[in-house]
């Protein structure tokens, strides 16, 4: 079943297009990365799906349903540019976004708990935000976005801000709120947290949807059959059906090369070459990296553009 | 609307809780208060009498300068040379020696007074007024005027000035009435430009913090912009009460601690309107018209226009404030929006005079018709017309202004708070007038 569900979604700026015809598709319970460059739509989308603004074209279903002013208080949202009221004090904040988000003072103070124990902040309470450090702020900025414990948490850039080891404990969050049932939109840049936490994601450049789908399809989809070997001796020529990309020396005196194999042959042929030449050091597939597929579709779906320009 | 509750009372809690607050609260009255006391305490404890040597070598004003309680006048003989006169004086205990030579009452000349501290010019004028008067008197006895016919061409005159509105005829005193309208006005003015401004403040303060996209992704911007004016606008009318209050305290202390009798002044809603008043009757003891004119305007009339042009008044142009606030970036970018926003303001308060002087002129009728004049005009001119339909058109025309700028402002501000780093025009704003969203 899909959570958020948005059918051909296009705005228009007055300058420019924002989204143009993106559909996609989030199912419950997944972690859902969505990526692209700086200006290609994805800010758009987010508020599209927050309320924040409407589309021009296209629909929206949440649940199955028509998005609405009620499911506001099912979404929590961290923006990419954090913000709180400076001078208001840390307990009277999370109270007060929370409130707005239709809990009950008692029940945020229940919920809060929680957080206070795991992020360790109970001696905060009673000071204004501008007295914490930027990732005590970033703390307490999580916690507001996951009080209301939202069915949907949508989430900017969210480790940008925080050192490794609060980083971790975020991501420990995430995967738990994840685990507990909520569907997570991970907007980002950084391309490692994409690889380790997300089941699902979608590329858009330039306010067009480019790739999207389970993420271990689309990496499936970008195997090409190439292979890293490591060898004492230098590569002796090989036959047809075996290419070398490239074969270098290894600063630890092996060489390092990347065979791509003809679809019908399979390592053990591969390795079957250089038994009695050389001995093999290493061997494993060449998959590509989610940043290495990010940036052959970006620029890819580039190419065309500045043909038609021209 | 359980959510614009919630944004109201956050408004409204975090700016009363602020020092600022409680500071302008205590100092607003005291101020007012020390406005009133100082001339007060001066008149009480600074009753310095004055004695003026008179030298009157004409002999005409030999008598005709009367004692106050502050001033004695007393009459020397030349005796000798006015110069030896004058050296006598500087080691005396005068405090002024007036010299009067010898007349020629066609071109009066030569008249001086000396004094080592130099002199008031209330004094100098009360001089010049009884010699203006006894020459004048001279003058006309020496062209065949009677010295009765003179008396009898002293006449009094005081205007009753009767107002039909209302049904009955009451009895009015115009500076009365001057005074409680012009100052509904001017705390209309002071308070749309402050809270106004706060309004504005506040608004950039969420935008440059970034909380906007926060607050907006679980409240409508419309939402959040009125809880905003509205949480405002319960601070500047708690301010007020606070003031009223404090200066009703403060005004009954000195009152039993000077003695004043206050007990046959209306207790309204002002203390500001207690201050003058009070003013009014130590400066003017004889005269209780201005008093009796307090005493008969309609204040429940007044207070209610007044809670209703402040509120709209108000409610308009923190819409417009709140407009630009979400239109910049910061508070010195919004200068040139500022600008035409208070202009009206500010031409309401610089026409008070003029239509002070003519309450039922084409400017103050025009003027109180417009809604961004309206608030300030339509307070100045109120006691002055009364119940009418100029007044019901007039609050109409505001209403409509309200919820036509508030259209307006809920536009500009739900593109504006989201718009970051660029420089606005007019012409960018009116397009975002007609955004679909």
């Amino acid at each position: 079943m899909e959570l958020i569900k948005t059918e051909h979604i296009t705005k228009r700026y007055s300058e420019h297009v924002a989204l143009d015809d993106v559909s996609i598709t989030i199912p419950t319970g997944s972690i859902f990365g969505l990526l692209g460059p700086n200006g290609a739509g994805k800010t758009s989308l987010i508020r599209i799906i927050t309320q924040i603004t409407a589309a021009d074209e296209g629909r929206v279903y949440f649940q199955e349903e028509k998005l609405a002013p009620h499911h506001v208080s099912k979404i929590g949202y961290l923006p990419e540019e954090r913000g709180l009221y400076k001078k208001m004090k840390v307990g009277e904040q999370l109270i007060y976004l929370s409130q707005l988000k239709g809990l009950r003072k008692a029940e945020v103070k229940r919920k809060l708990k929680y957080w206070i124990d795991k992020f360790e902040i109970g001696s905060w309470w009673n000071k204004t935000v501008e007295e914490l450090s930027k990732g005590m702020q970033q703390k307490v900025q999580f916690i507001a976005t996951v009080l209301h414990e939202p069915e949907l948490l949508i989430l900017d850039e969210p480790f940008s801000g925080f050192d490794p080891i609060n980083a971790n404990i975020i991501k420990e969050e995430i995967l738990q709120l994840r685990d507990k049932g909520a569907t997570i939109i991970f907007s980002t840049h950084r391309m490692e947290s994409v690889e380790e936490l997300c089941d699902y994601m979608a590329l858009l450049n330039k306010s067009k949807k480019v790739l999207d789908g389970k993420k271990k399809d689309i990496k499936e989809a970008y195997r090409s059959n190439t292979f890293i070997v490591d060898t004492q001796a230098e590569l002796p020529l090989l036959p047809a059906g075996y290419q070398v990309i490239a074969s270098n020396r290894h600063e630890d005196g092996f060489f390092r090369s990347r065979i791509k194999l003809d679809p019908h042959i399979d390592t053990n042929a591969l390795l079957s070459l250089f038994t009695g030449f050389t001995t093999v050091c290493g061997l494993k597939e060449d998959i590509p990296s989610i940043n290495d597929i990010f940036i052959e579709t970006v620029n890819q779906s580039q190419v065309p553009q500045k043909l038609v320009i021209k | 609307m359980n959510k614009i509750f919630l944004i109201i009372s956050r408004e409204y809690i975090t700016r009363v809780r602020k020092k600022s607050f409680i500071a302008m609260s205590i100092i607003g009255p005291l101020l007012i208060a020390a406005l009133y006391a100082v001339p007060f305490l001066l008149a009480v404890y600074n009753n310095e009498e004055k004695v003026i040597k008179v030298v009157d070598e004409s002999g005409l004003f030999i008598d005709k300068f009367h004692d106050s309680d502050k001033i004695t006048f007393v009459f020397e003989e030349l005796s000798s040379d006015f110069q030896q006169v004058k050296e006598n004086f500087k080691g005396s205990s005068y405090d002024a020696l007036l010299y009067i030579p010898d007349l020629n009452i066609e071109h009066p000349k030569g008249i001086s007074i000396f004094s080592e501290k130099g002199i008031s010019s209330l004094l100098q004028n009360d001089i010049e007024n009884t010699i203006e008067k006894e020459i004048r008197d001279i003058k006309l006895k020496r062209s065949g005027v009677d010295v009765q016919v003179l008396q009898q061409l002293k006449t009094n005159v005081k205007i009753n000035i009767i107002s039909l509105n209302g049904g009955g005829e009451e009895k009015q005193s115009a500076i009365a009435a001057t005074v409680v309208g012009a100052f509904g006005g001017i705390l209309i003015y002071m308070f749309t430009f402050l809270y106004g401004a706060q309004v504005m403040r506040g608004i950039i303060e969420e935008k440059s913090n970034r909380i906007v996209e926060v607050m907006i992704s679980s409240v409508k911007p419309f939402q959040l912009m009125m809880g905003k004016i509205l949480g405002i606008a319960g601070v500047g009318l708690t301010q007020i009460l606070i003031w009223v209050l404090l200066g009703l305290v403060i005004t009954g202390v000195i009152t039993s601690v000077v003695g004043v009798d206050y007990a046959d002044l209306p207790i309204n809603k002002s203390e500001l309107i207690q201050t003058q008043l009070n003013q009014e009757i130590q400066s003017n003891p004889m005269d209780s018209e201005f008093v009796k004119g307090l005493l008969t305007i309609d204040y429940v009339f007044i207070v209610i226009a007044f809670v209703f042009y402040f509120l709209f008044g108000y409610l308009m142009y923190a819409a417009l404030f709140g407009a630009i606030g979400a239109a910049v970036d910061s508070e010195t970018d919004s200068q040139q929006f500022m600008l035409p926003v208070t202009l009206p303001l500010i031409l309401s308060i610089v026409m008070s005079g003029a239509i002070i002087t003519e309450p039922n002129g084409m400017i103050a009728f025009w003027m109180s018709m417009i809604p961004f004049t309206s608030p300030v005009v339509m307070m100045i001119r109120l006691p002055f017309i009364g119940f009418s339909w100029e007044l019901l058109l007039s609050m109409g025309l505001l209403v409509l202004g309200f919820i036509a700028t508030t259209w307006v402002a809920a536009r500009i501000y739900r593109v504006g708070i989201l718009m970051y780093g660029k420089k606005v025009t007019y012409r960018e704003l009116s397009k975002w007038l007609f955004f679909k969203f």
